[in-house]
């Protein structure tokens, strides 16, 4: 499921040339060559058709791909709610087995909480995860992050050849939100499992086999981090599940004065949501980051002579690889987006892969370039009641990941004919491999 | 000039807090406090970094 796209990451001039010779005639989500590299796609798209119909999953939908209608579907959750979510389904003998399958092993019921809760509810959920969240609350994990990168770095053994996700950044974002989380050491496998298994379906197709395997993880990740409730609630430690088990509202905003406490289903689904939106997407970012630092050495040297370019590199690296590639909306009421008359009801793939790479707000974007100004102005950390909530959690891996590397290496490449490949995905698409070179200090 | 927090758009993110956290402080309950609210002239510029990369726009500035 890999494919080698270097061709057109290679040189920008390239990503032009092959826009001019892209057709969105008979155009699918799941076309290899889109998913091989979607940016001139989309490109096309934004030029001709901002707001592009396709059918996906046996369900027509509209992509949205400006950041100006990105911006204000974003803004509108009234009109564009986030109840909805299109993940590829098994055939429906596997998906009543895998109900059934549930239900046997114990499953909890899956509810609404935050990403795909809307306004009124949502607040609420906000409100309660917002304050394990805030750049203070991220500088405790500080020391433990840079423990975790060096004994990542030390794990290599000298090697000078790597691929670089599976050897650093998988297993750093992977330990990073473990350890958020409270996941012992001694489940680590396991929960690498839980977490692959988690988005099974979303951005891809699916196999019954693959299906069946993913509803067995998710009820076994529902019990280990119902365990893990239980044990805070009888013991609770200074982190973010005792947090979450005791947050409360104030009194204002509480319906009936006892500050409305998260439910045990509320709890598991806020932790899979926490699992699943910052585990992949911060790899991903993560990964992205190396890729363009070997690409472009005067970055890597810059990074290295001058920390204060660092946040720039991180922010320019995350807005590169948009690492939530996509997200669902559902129309609630007859509405226009773009001058387009769009009916209740439709669904919309808001695509931040497209609108952080739109050139009408964007100069020069589908260049890795830090020095940008308005370098924060980017929608891959979404926008409105939605916008990232574990940013800062993102952005301090990121910086320990640059921190540590700049720190005892003194060079990244990529190998002389080898090149980044990367995941066949339109919802959760990263580097799937990234061969490096690298030179100690 | 004056912050103006609206709290019904705010959603705790605390990006703002990272930015200028002698002004901002998302407290425990989730709620935004504003620890200043007039903006002294050296500050007017990370202030309006705020106000421009607040995600729900629930920032704004007013003359005094």
């Amino acid at each position: 499921m890999e494919v080698d796209v270097n061709s057109h990451l290679g040189v920008d001039q390239v990503v032009r040339e092959t826009a001019r010779r892209i057709s969105l005639d008979n155009f699918s989500l799941l076309d290899p060559d889109f998913l091989a590299d979607p940016y001139p796609y989309f490109a096309e798209m934004r030029r001709h058709r901002p707001v592009f119909p396709t059918v996906v999953a046996g369900t027509p939908i509209l992509i949205v791909t400006t950041d100006e209608l990105c911006r204000s579907v974003l803004e509108d959750p009234a009109t564009f709610s986030s109840h909805f979510s299109l993940q590829n389904k098994p055939s429906p003998e596997a998906a009543a087995r895998g109900q059934a399958l549930r239900e046997e092993l114990g499953g909890y019921p899956r509810v609404n909480t935050l990403v795909t809760e809307d306004p009124p509810r949502h607040a609420r959920f906000r409100k309660l995860v917002a304050s394990a969240f805030t750049p203070r609350a991220m500088t405790k994990w500080q020391q433990s992050f840079t423990e975790l990168a060096n004994e990542l770095l030390d794990g290599l053994d000298g090697a000078t050849e790597v691929e670089f996700r599976s050897a650093f950044t998988d297993p750093l974002g992977l330990r990073a939100i473990a350890l958020v989380l409270g996941v012992e050491d001694s489940r680590l496998d396991d929960f690498a499992r839980w977490a692959r298994h988690t988005l099974i379906g979303l951005g891809t197709e699916v196999s019954d086999e693959e299906y069946l395997a993913a509803q067995r993880s998710v009820v076994e990740l529902q019990l280990y981090f119902a365990g893990i409730i239980a044990d805070r609630r009888a013991r609770p430690r200074d982190d973010l599940v005792t947090r979450l088990v005791n947050a409360r509202l104030n009194a204002a905003e509480s319906e009936n004065g006892d500050g409305d406490p998260l439910t045990d289903p509320e709890l598991l689904e806020m932790m899979q949501t926490l699992l699943s939106a910052a585990g992949h997407t911060t790899t991903r970012a993560l990964t992205e980051m190396f890729h363009q630092l070997a690409r472009h050495p005067v970055w890597w040297e810059r990074a290295t002579t001058d920390p204060e370019s660092r946040p720039a590199i991180i922010e320019e690296s995350v807005r590169f690889a948009a690492p939530a590639v996509g997200l669902w909306r559902r129309v609630t009421r007859d509405t226009q987006l773009g001058g387009i008359d769009i009916p209740a009801r439709t669904k919309i793939l808001v695509s931040f892969a497209s609108c952080t790479r739109d050139e009408a707000v964007i100069e020069d974007a589908e260049s890795f370039d830090p020095t940008r100004t308005e370098l924060r102005s980017h929608l891959a950390w979404g926008r409105g009641i939605h916008a990232c909530l574990g940013q800062s959690l993102a952005r301090a891996q990121m910086r320990v990941a640059l921190d540590v590397l700049t720190d005892r290496l003194s060079a990244v490449a990529i190998p002389t004919g080898k090149s980044a490949t990367y995941e066949r995905n339109y919802i959760a698409r990263g580097i799937a491999s990234l061969p490096l070179q690298i030179t100690y200090r | 000039v004056k912050i103006v927090l609206d709290y019904d758009k705010c959603s705790g993110n605390g990006i703002c807090e990272s930015i200028a956290p002698e002004y901002y402080h998302v407290a425990d309950d989730g709620d935004l406090v504003l620890l200043k609210e007039q903006v002294s002239d050296q500050d007017i510029g990370a202030i309006r970094r705020t106000v421009a990369e607040c995600p729900t726009g629930a920032l704004t500035l007013a003359p005094q």
